[in-house]
């Protein structure tokens, strides 16, 4: 193959690498966005799961009031979370308020009550949590170290 | 350069263009920064819904 021939490749592939870096997968904000979309889908699934056990009598009305209350403070931080996201988008300088808001549910989520006492019914709900950790997880990998902004 | 190497090259370029068009098209069927939001605060929304109704509030 020709020097010519190689150099005309490597502009073609530098070309098309500098067209994806504006990519929108690279934006910071928009990873952010999607990991939170991801967490509030995954949560609402582990939410629906956990009626449909208590419906049938596998989770008990204590347990079952502890973890919605928990959902309830999830859902409120998350709302917070989105927010954050916004703003931080428009003024870079309001990152921490994001990192503050991932803090804030990941406390959420550790602190969970999840002493369910039937066993089919903690394992049939592990799956849609661990959806909603990895979720979370992604959030906190989108995000810059602390103190810096993206 | 002798043309079968121009018209190679000129064949890498078309092929080039050709994926980076399909490339950015499926890219552009992402939904958008403030849909995905939208998307998220819905759901937020609905276990917020759900779980005061669960807790009798």
């Amino acid at each position: 193959m020709s020097r010519r021939l190689l150099c005309a490749i490597c502009v073609i592939c530098g070309l098309l690498f500098l067209g994806f870096t504006g990519c929108p997968q690279q934006d910071p904000y928009r990873k952010a966005a999607v990991a939170a979309a991801d967490f509030a889908a995954a949560l609402k699934t582990f939410q629906d799961s956990e009626i449909a056990l208590h419906n049938s009598g596998s989770i008990d009305a204590e347990t079952h009031k502890a973890i919605q209350s928990v959902l309830l403070d999830t859902a409120r931080a998350g709302k917070q979370l989105d927010q954050a996201i916004r703003v931080a988008k428009s003024n870079p300088e309001a990152w921490t308020a994001v990192i503050a808001a991932v803090d804030a549910l990941a406390r959420l989520q550790s602190d969970g009550v999840l002493h369910i006492k039937n066993d089919k019914a903690r394992q049939q709900l592990a799956a849609s949590l661990a959806l909603a950790r990895s979720a979370l997880g992604a959030l906190q990998l989108a995000l810059p170290a602390k103190g810096a902004t993206p | 350069m002798n043309p079968q190497t121009i018209l190679t090259i000129g064949d890498l370029a078309v092929k080039a263009a050709q994926l980076y068009t399909t490339l950015r098209a499926n890219h552009s069927d992402l939904p958008t920064f403030e849909e995905l939001l939208a998307k998220a605060d819905a759901n937020f929304d609905a276990v917020e819904d759900a779980a005061k109704k669960e807790l009798g509030g």
